[in-house]
């Protein structure tokens, strides 16, 4: 990704586990500001389980999931039916596209880029697969990309799997890619702890998008909080 | 009336695919209105309206893909559109106007891929459009506005069906459309039609015979080379087939380093901003001046010894890779090292560089240490005689007085010119650089 942000921060919100609804209101929040000329920002947390169905989805891709006790949401974004849930470090950076070079496909390869960097800090080989944007170890899906974007900010984002319980993929197609193999850090041998996974996914981030750095952002009661620098 | 085209979000988008239309046939538009959204990959885009009127005619429907810069949807003046709107007519996205699919050629000004290489974010402007400032000062709108003509042309390739890949290896190999039957669904003329109708004429096209060398294949892009990149190119193409290159690798124990650069960065002034690179600088310019036959030069019949000590570092900068030079690294203390190599980097890579900065080297050090590269061999950068390439730090289990304890470990590797250098120079010179790194105090004092 070619950088013009090099004297920019990027602030990080990581409130652990949130409800879905709650974290599209805090995005929305996010894409007005940056609209208005705030900074780019990322958040990254944990969902409670749920499943999202992006605009092109086939409620079929649900399958079972769909009469379940976990929630379904339909969601803006790209892509298609994916889970979310405990033990999947999900990411929704809120980046201006005019400082990255006005290009949605190059963006989201830089998000690949981010996760392969990452998932390769734990000493794990992932790739992409040309025609199927995401991240990808030995042909298992370890990552899923589904943006949005509005006035050339981008918002939603990715979710890596970190844990070893996939349980909840196991009834949808992920994707709409029928057969397609989760698998998680964890799986392939690396530390399946989000928390930890946080600060080296960060770290890729900066670096790849060319952030001066990173000054933290809370969120109170709904509110934004960017903390002192 | 006012055509509402498919927006280009990448330079790779070739076609995008409605998700959905927010608006319908007959609906009045505002400016800044959300008219559809259009997915490429995996990004919904949401597409605006930077006219207002009434949407008279929806040509693309939802879940269909029409070509970049194709007539998605036609906008009517407000009162004019509620009088008469036009029924609406949409078009399979196969026939969307070939001149459309051509013009993606041409630079268009409405387009937004001239703005997309801009490095950064335009300082913004006067607000046009309230509470919308950054919709204001965009260069361009995703909603391409232009008059419509409906020339003899387009209407004829309206009328003939082809899909957008058809349409653009047709005229890629120069193959008339409206002489093929399709074989696609209703007559449609797809890819494997252009294929067939090319190789039935054989060896007599020219394409065919010989490929034009600026013209990519089919799935391929072709990007001229920078004058930089082909500088680049020709030297270590030079250095490769002359200079019999020679490999020597060495385990730098990096746990002292590390602590130094912390401390040292926690100091800050002229340590601000340190990094390892400058750590590698300090202790090559040192070790050069004890192991002097590694900073020399091959001449014919002669080595040529260098009094002065300058370190170049490979640095990549967007149009190709530069080696701005940091002088004197045995003599100058690190702090100035740091400041120095900083203040040459940074001018390198905005393409501000004096002359001095990119001449007198005589050693190469290429740092990779960002990135998880483990060890790597560089080629080397003539006249000079040696290359250090500079793998990352890693974790890893050492063995340390018959006990096995974690350390951070970085290899190196030395790329030498054998005409001038031998083994046991580089060997020598690496036992230096090692000594120095492990120890590190010897840098700063």
């Amino acid at each position: 990704m070619v950088r013009a942000g090099a004297t920019k921060l990027l602030e990080v919100a990581t409130p652990g586990c949130v409800d879905y609804d709650r974290a599209v209101a805090w995005q929305e929040r996010l894409v007005a500001r940056r609209l208005a000329g705030g900074p780019d920002a990322l958040l990254l947390l944990e969902h409670p389980p749920v499943y999202t169905l992006g605009r092109s989805a086939d409620a079929r891709h649900l399958g079972r999931a769909g009469a379940g006790d976990v929630p379904v949401r339909r969601v803006a974004r790209g892509g298609q039916a994916t889970y979310h849930g405990p033990g999947q470090l999900v990411g929704y950076p809120v980046v201006a596209l005019a400082a990255q070079g006005r290009d949605v496909h190059r963006y989201l390869r830089a998000l690949e880029e981010v996760l392969i960097a990452t998932i390769g800090a734990f000493g794990i080989a992932a790739e992409r697969r040309p025609g199927f944007t995401g991240v990808w170890v030995r042909g298992c899906k370890i990552a899923s990309i589904g943006i949005a974007v509005r006035r050339w900010v981008a918002w939603h984002g990715f979710a890596l799997n970190v844990g070893r319980d996939l349980g909840g993929f196991a009834s949808i197609t992920p994707c709409g890619i029928p057969g397609v193999q989760m698998t998680s850090i964890v799986r392939e041998g690396g530390p399946g702890d989000v928390a930890g996974t946080i600060p080296v996914l960060v770290a890729r981030f900066i670096e790849i998008f060319g952030y001066a750095g990173v000054r933290p952002l809370a969120f109170e009661s709904d509110a934004l909080v960017p903390a002192a620098p | 009336m006012t055509d509402v085209t498919m927006p280009k979000l990448s330079d790779t988008m070739e076609e995008g695919k409605i998700l959905r239309w927010l608006k319908q046939p007959g609906q009045k538009v505002a400016i800044g209105d959300v008219l559809a959204e259009v997915e490429t990959d995996k990004a919904n885009m949401e597409l605006e309206a930077f006219d207002e009127g009434v949407l008279s005619e929806v040509r693309v429907k939802e879940g269909e893909s029409a070509p970049v810069g194709a007539v998605i949807a036609v906008l009517a003046p407000a009162d004019a559109g509620r009088a008469a709107p036009r029924p609406a007519a949409p078009v399979p996205a196969a026939a969307a106007p070939a001149a459309a699919a051509e013009s993606r050629r041409k630079p268009e000004p409405a387009m937004p891929a001239k703005s997309a290489s801009r490095p950064s974010e335009a300082p913004p402007v006067a607000v046009r459009g309230e509470g919308r400032p950054e919709a204001a000062r965009e260069s361009w709108r995703p909603t391409v506005v232009g008059r419509r003509e409906a020339t003899a042309e387009t209407e004829e390739a309206e009328s003939v069906k082809a899909s957008p890949r058809a349409r653009r290896l047709a005229r890629e190999h120069e193959v008339d459309l409206a002489s093929l039957a399709g074989t696609g669904p209703g007559g449609r003329i797809v890819e494997k039609d252009i294929e067939a109708a090319i190789a039935a004429r054989g060896t007599t096209s020219k394409k065919e015979a010989a490929p034009a060398a600026g013209a990519p294949r089919r799935g391929e892009r072709r990007m001229e080379l920078s004058r930089l990149r082909r500088t680049t190119a020709k030297r270590m193409s030079e250095s490769k087939r002359e200079v019999p290159h020679f490999y020597v690798s060495a385990d730098i124990r990096m746990d002292e380093a590390v602590r130094l650069k912390d401390a040292l960065a926690g100091l800050g002034g002229e340590f601000e901003g340190i990094t390892f690179t400058h750590l590698v600088l300090k202790a090559v310019g040192v070790a050069l001046t004890r192991v002097p036959e590694a900073n020399a030069s091959y001449d014919g019949d002669a080595m040529v010894l260098h009094d002065r000590v300058n370190v170049g570092l490979a640095t990549s900068v967007e149009q190709g890779l530069i080696v701005p030079v940091v002088h004197d690294c045995d003599r100058q203390p690190l702090g100035t090292i740091v400041q120095q190599a900083r203040a040459v980097v940074e001018r390198a890579r905005a393409g501000r560089f004096e002359s001095s900065d990119l001449s007198g080297g005589t050693f190469t050090l290429s740092n990779l240490g960002m990135y998880p590269v483990s060890q790597f061999a560089a080629v080397i950068n003539p006249p000079q005689a040696a290359i250090l390439a500079v793998g990352t730090i890693r974790e890893v289990p050492v063995v340390d007085a018959e006990r096995v304890v974690p350390g951070r470990m970085m290899t190196v590797t030395l790329s030498c010119d054998h005409r001038i250098i031998d083994g046991v120079i580089a060997g020598r010179f690496l036992a230096e650089v090692r000594g120095l790194l492990e120890r590190p105090l010897a840098l700063v004092v």
